[in-house]
């Protein structure tokens, strides 16, 4: 019997806009597209999966295949909100291991900085979601809804301000060497401390920025990926999972990325203290420490101390996180920030990191993401990348 | 605590009234909170559905909670209007429901504290469970 198929990441591409006025949500994917194919060498023919999100204008799929000018013989619009382009990795590499496909394209774009759309407002996704009737009366915003989060991990662990405030110190102080970064200038903790309450206890600089933009990801299969003049980067494991509020027996100490952390680092036969680099999602601070603890780089609760004093720092602290800035301080297209966590990921397995920031070596990287909201309902997805 | 389900056609399978959103707007102009609790695997739930989230019976049925709550979590948000806030209350009951603050201000609200449901109406004059500050807890 021969081993499975592989998948690989062949390539990526970052809009460089953070600001698109001017431009369309499909042009903004298809100009995303056409960035991570020739990254990987690779031209439009070769697609033969194309994988999206409710970010996708239109009919989702239907209209981006026809718009880029795809024709893909298998197609997954999985979404788990800014956790979803994760989950089409994972998805992505199945279906590779399965030979349903070979070169499998994944787009996301947005415009909320030119449509004005914030985490301030709550955000109605279905008129007919059947939550909607029970919450919307009292204006739940996505921040506050993290600020839920945040304020009931105070109540149990002792976490403070000052300890998230260090996640956007460190998002800031790599942010700096990005010059594409919407804030590239660094920021204190007293920074954060002094920018306004947003929803407590979320600052706005606890929050991540709101740009336009995009970014999209190719995955081939061993045979491509040998064609190609790339360092070859495995899908090693992954795994994704949901969270509810549970028929009302609500628990907002740990998210669904301890289940699909798990899996993936199972599957991936490696453990947390092996990775060189992690991409962990930076909606507001609150998101990343979730993750950091419930994927295992520290005890449940231990997350304001491992973040504290440039824990996060590349070269200085306990685990680099975020390189580019993250969604914190570079990008976050769409409101959905899963795709610039797998770019920069890639950027650090293939050396390609700022030269400052870059870990030497990087053999091992973590992608987490978290979609929706943590308070209510969310997905999460968590890829594992070693560079062969 | 436990009450006949609400009168008129709530129930009706097919009629606009059958949303569990109406059955909870007519309990509410009654003055109680509506949940559901499972008749199969005897669990309440909320929001209130037609199918138990926890084992997918059919056999739920409606009752009125207490009102009495404690504030598991809540996040302010400063407006011009004046700051409000968004509560998780875990209800006597033993079930957790998403809120906000009334009443009160919002900064005399914490985790932990005593609350009592009180009805008021929404942007579209819906009365909904807001949450008070419990005069009569500890």
């Amino acid at each position: 019997m021969s081993p499975t198929p592989q998948a690989y990441i062949a390539g990526v591409f970052e809009h460089p806009t953070r600001s698109a006025p001017d431009k369309t949500t499909a042009q903004l994917h298809a100009e995303a597209a056409a960035g991570a194919l020739a990254d990987a060498g690779l031209s439009l023919g070769d697609v033969d999966a194309y994988f999206c999100a409710g970010d996708a204008p239109g009919l989702g799929a239907l209209s981006m295949a026809e718009y880029i000018g795809l024709t893909p013989r298998l197609i997954d619009t999985t979404e788990l909100g800014g956790a979803s382009y994760i989950s089409h990795l994972n998805h992505a590499m199945r279906a590779i291991a399965a030979g349903r496909c070979t070169v499998a394209l994944i787009t996301l774009a947005g415009r909320p900085r030119s449509e004005r759309s914030s985490g301030k407002a709550a955000r109605v996704y279905s008129a007919d979601a059947p939550d909607l009737p029970f919450e919307l009366p009292f204006s739940p915003s996505m921040v506050a809804l993290y600020g839920l989060v945040a304020a009931r991990h105070m109540h149990e662990f002792g976490t403070t301000s000052e300890q998230l405030a260090w996640i956007k110190v460190a998002a800031s102080q790599h942010a700096r060497h990005n010059p594409a970064a919407r804030l590239p200038d660094p920021v204190t903790v007293e920074d954060v401390l002094a920018s306004p309450m947003i929803a407590s206890p979320l600052h706005r600089l606890d929050c991540c920025v709101v740009t336009d933009g995009g970014g999209a990801v190719v995955v081939a299969a061993e045979g491509v990926m040998r064609s190609l003049d790339r360092p070859a980067l495995r899908i090693a494991g992954a795994g994704e999972a949901i969270k509810h509020q549970n028929g009302g027996a609500v628990d907002l100490t740990y998210s669904a990325a301890a289940r699909a952390g798990a899996d993936a680092f199972a599957e991936a036969g490696v453990k947390p203290a092996d990775v060189d680099y992690a991409s962990i999602y930076d909606s507001f601070t609150i998101t990343l420490l979730m993750q950091l603890e419930d994927l295992g780089f520290c005890e449940k609760g231990a997350g304001g101390r491992f973040v504290a004093d440039g824990g996060l720092i590349s070269g200085e602290g306990r685990l680099p996180v975020n390189t580019d800035g993250g969604g914190l301080c570079n990008n976050h297209p769409a409101n959905r920030g899963g795709i610039t966590k797998i770019i920069e990921a890639v950027r650090q397995l293939r050396g390609a990191a700022a030269p400052a920031l870059q870990v030497p070596n990087c053999r091992l990287a973590l992608v987490s993401g978290i979609g929706g909201s943590l308070a209510t309902r969310h997905g999460a997805a968590v890829a594992l990348l070693e560079r062969e | 605590m436990t009450a006949p389900r609400p009168s008129s056609s709530a129930a009706e399978p097919g009629s606009p009234a059958a949303e569990p959103q109406d059955v909870a707007r007519a309990a509410a102009e009654r003055g109680a909170l509506a949940y559901k609790s499972c008749e199969g695997c005897g669990r309440p739930h909320y929001y209130p559905r037609p199918l138990c989230p926890f084992c997918l019976s059919a056999a739920t049925r409606w009752r009125e909670a207490s009102g009495g709550g404690s504030v598991y979590s809540l996040s302010i948000v400063p407006e011009a209007e004046g700051a409000r806030a968004l509560l998780f209350v875990t209800l006597d009951e033993g079930f957790t429901i998403l809120s906000a603050a009334s009443d009160d201000p919002a900064e005399a609200f914490a985790i932990g504290a005593r609350v009592r449901v009180v009805f008021r109406p929404d942007g579209d004059g819906v009365l909904q469970p807001f949450f008070r500050l419990d005069d009569a807890g500890d």
